[in-house]
């Protein structure tokens, strides 16, 4: 088969996948060295398709053969999709050719699972080590581990890849049993704790691809991906169980997938796509645990599901009015942030800005903050909600952002 | 008195506003010209007497005043001059945003930065044609003066490769395997070079986005929301989009959406109301920063 026609299988299959991120990887560069590729520690997207997703990576399958039978996943063994395979050089070589086009950061690379899960992982890191040693390159790795894998070759992998990562795909085990029946929580969340391992006991011990000093495996820490839609996981045991990963396992990200209906899909998972939205509002409530200190159950407030039609934060303050309205020239700069309408950035502008003088509302008018969502939550120098704010329920029918109407009826 | 300061460049500028300070006169009493006036220029006695010392700033306010100055706007100067001199007299606020000058200063920072980021994600280069000294070429039109500001960043990633970065008015870019030149004046073989590559296609590049694309989300707004439709007519993904788009829209079969390839259409397609665009601010990987 010709190189470009395995390019346009390889990625086609690689596409449910939404991590595409290139950053957290240390500094490097090539400047007058042999080799190609620098890291800056920040992600750039190289361009962005019709969907409105980013394409910092060239993200491909190795291969779309696969001994295994996910129901969700269009390269299951039973799917008849056309099947291909790279091979090794021919990944480093496109590699290479898109990374010095400035198409792409890096490589992302997964594989269906052939012959066993140590011949394949052993496939996924020869592409690496290739990359790394006979190529000096220093762009962004990022290689998807496959769980039943032998723990030496997950560590291996860390030793080229700035990320490795392995997908949960389902946040709970009687979903994966039903719809992934080789696969199981507890194999993959062993094998996230091999990465997590290796990443802190490794640290001292290990050279790094350029021989030189010790660096950390997978020094850009491990993502991991949820579908959301394939099964009846509702909210609530979505974010729970991402909470527990970024506590066991210190993950730097969980993506969130919209179950995308594949062609000639099994009767097991449904025809219909959730709404995006949905999508949309578990990456807002995952952004605020991550980096607000919210707690997933804070957020849902005894619910299951996430509002469709409110932001996670604004839904929240309107839960819990007692906690305002804050005062923008008094309050620590935490709180600000919980206020809706008002980013993390801004909280600190407001903070750095508070301590020249007093802050008032115009200011977060320049700010750019939101501030028809902020107004009924704020004090400032000159400016207070009204005594007569109306109550939560019709601030929430003024504030509402308008869901579009066939979305609604899913999920 | 009153004063009009001429600066082509920040280096202009910043010895007159440093002059005027001395001399002074405060921002209401000085208009700028984005004009160089050589004549004028030269002659260093036009600038008035200095009758104090200063300006006294913080370091980092300078290197934000010479970033805020690649911004190619009209006027660019007199907001400069104001909140130079609102800070040497002590009034820090004018540094921030949420200040009616700071808010702008900033904007302008936020404008030049965005405007690199973008140069790093969206530069293509191609292959350079035989008999030139060069491995890779490349053309691209920022917006605002950044050019000096993203040689490291390419040096950094081509390592050894010698390479050609061209503007059409900002001079070029040029490393040569060791260092990165700035060039006021690319070579006209050199420019006319990577002009016509910019317009080449890459096929396997094509077929890659293509087929990373996901028809089940289309949504062409968040694609023009992340990359400014400046940027992508002038790739080869912005024609290719359009013919995904369609491709798309009129349900044509995944393995003919990856081709990428133009619809043949047989018969009229069916009228058919455009579909519902989700409301979706963001995309994986990039939760909104700032609700
Ligand atoms: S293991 Fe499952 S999810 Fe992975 S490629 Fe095979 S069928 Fe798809």
């Amino acid at each position: 088969m010709e190189l470009i026609a395995k390019l346009s299988l390889l990625a086609d299959a690689a596409k449910y996948d939404a991590s595409c991120a290139s950053s957290a990887a240390p500094k490097r560069n090539s400047r007058n060295r042999e080799g190609l590729g620098a890291s800056t520690g920040g992600g750039i997207c190289h361009s962005y398709t019709p969907d409105g997703r980013c394409v910092a990576l060239l993200k491909i399958l190795l291969t779309n053969f696969c001994l295994y039978d996910c129901q969700y996943c269009i390269n299951r063994r039973s799917s008849d999709v056309p099947r291909a395979r790279f091979s090794v050089d021919e990944v480093v070589r496109l590699t290479l050719d898109f990374y010095q086009r400035n198409y792409v950061s890096g490589l992302f690379l997964s594989s269906g699972i052939i012959r066993s899960p140590d011949y394949t992982m052993e496939q996924l890191v020869a592409v690496a080590r290739s990359l790394r040693e006979q190529h000096q390159f220093r762009g962004y790795i990022h290689l998807k581990t496959i769980p039943e894998a032998d723990p030496a070759l997950v560590a291996a992998a860390g030793r080229y890849a700035d990320r490795v990562s392995v997908n949960i795909e389902l946040p709970r085990q009687e979903g994966l049993q039903r719809l992934a029946p080789e696969k199981s929580l507890s194999t993959i969340h062993s094998a996230m704790g091999v990465i997590h391992q290796a990443g802190e006991t490794h640290r001292h011990a290990t050279p790094s691809f350029s021989g030189r000093k010790p660096a950390r495996l997978a020094p850009a820490g491990q993502s991991t991906q949820m579908i959301v839609g394939a099964d009846d996981s509702s909210d609530a045991q979505v974010l729970t169980t991402a909470e527990n990963l970024y506590q066991r396992f210190k993950l730097r990200r969980v993506y969130y997938s919209a179950y995308s209906p594949i062609p000639g899909a099994p009767g097991t998972v449904p025809h219909q796509p959730p709404p995006l939205l949905r999508e949309h509002r578990l990456y807002q409530a995952d952004h605020l645990i991550r980096l607000y200190g919210f707690g997933a159950g804070e957020l849902l407030a005894g619910t299951t599901t996430l509002a469709l039609d409110l932001d996670p934060k604004l839904a929240w303050a309107l839960n819990h009015r007692d906690q305002f309205p804050v005062d923008l020239n008094l309050a620590p700069e935490q709180l600000i942030a919980r206020v809706p309408g008002i980013g993390l950035r801004s909280a600190q502008r407001l903070v750095m800005l508070r301590r020249r003088r007093a802050v008032c509302f115009d200011d977060l008018v320049r700010l750019r903050c939101v501030v028809r969502k902020a107004q009924p939550f704020i004090v400032t120098r000159d400016y207070r909600p009204s005594r007569a704010e109306p109550e939560s329920a019709r601030l929430a029918r003024q504030l509402r952002d308008p869901v579009p109407e066939q979305l609604g009826l899913w999920g | 008195m009153s004063w009009t300061g001429h600066a082509a460049d920040f280096n202009a500028w910043r010895d007159q506003a440093r002059a005027l300070y001395r001399a002074q006169l405060p921002p209401h009493q000085v208009h700028w010209d984005d004009a160089a006036q050589p004549s004028l220029l030269s002659d260093g006695g036009n600038l008035p007497a200095p009758v104090r010392a200063g300006p006294r700033v913080p370091k980092t306010l300078l290197a934000q005043l010479e970033r805020a100055a690649a911004c190619r706007i009209e006027q660019r100067w007199n907001l400069l001059y104001r909140v130079l001199w609102r800070v040497a007299e002590g009034d820090r606020s004018a540094m921030l945003a949420g200040d009616a000058d700071g808010s702008q200063l900033v904007q302008r920072l936020t404008a030049v930065r965005r405007e690199v980021h973008h140069m790093h994600a969206f530069v293509r280069f191609q292959p350079a044609p035989d008999g030139l000294p060069l491995d890779l070429i490349g053309w691209h039109q920022p917006r605002h003066q950044i050019l000096r500001w993203v040689g490291d960043h390419f040096h950094g990633r081509l390592g050894r490769r010698r390479w050609l970065l061209a503007t059409p008015d900002d001079g070029a870019l040029h490393g040569d395997g060791e260092q990165v030149h700035w060039l006021a004046q690319c070579p006209p073989d050199w420019a006319s070079a990577a002009r016509g590559a910019a317009g080449e296609g890459d096929p396997m590049w094509e077929r890659y986005f293509s087929s990373t694309f996901n028809p089940n989300r289309l949504n062409p707004q968040a694609q023009l929301r992340h990359m400014p439709r400046r940027f992508l007519a002038a790739l080869p993904e912005g024609a290719l989009s359009a013919r995904l788009i369609q491709a798309t829209r009129r349900g044509a079969a995944p393995e003919v959406v990856r081709s990428g390839a133009p619809l043949r259409i047989k018969s009229a397609p069916p009228a058919e109301a455009e579909p519902a665009e989700p409301h979706r601010d963001n995309q994986a990987g990039r939760a909104d920063k700032d609700r």
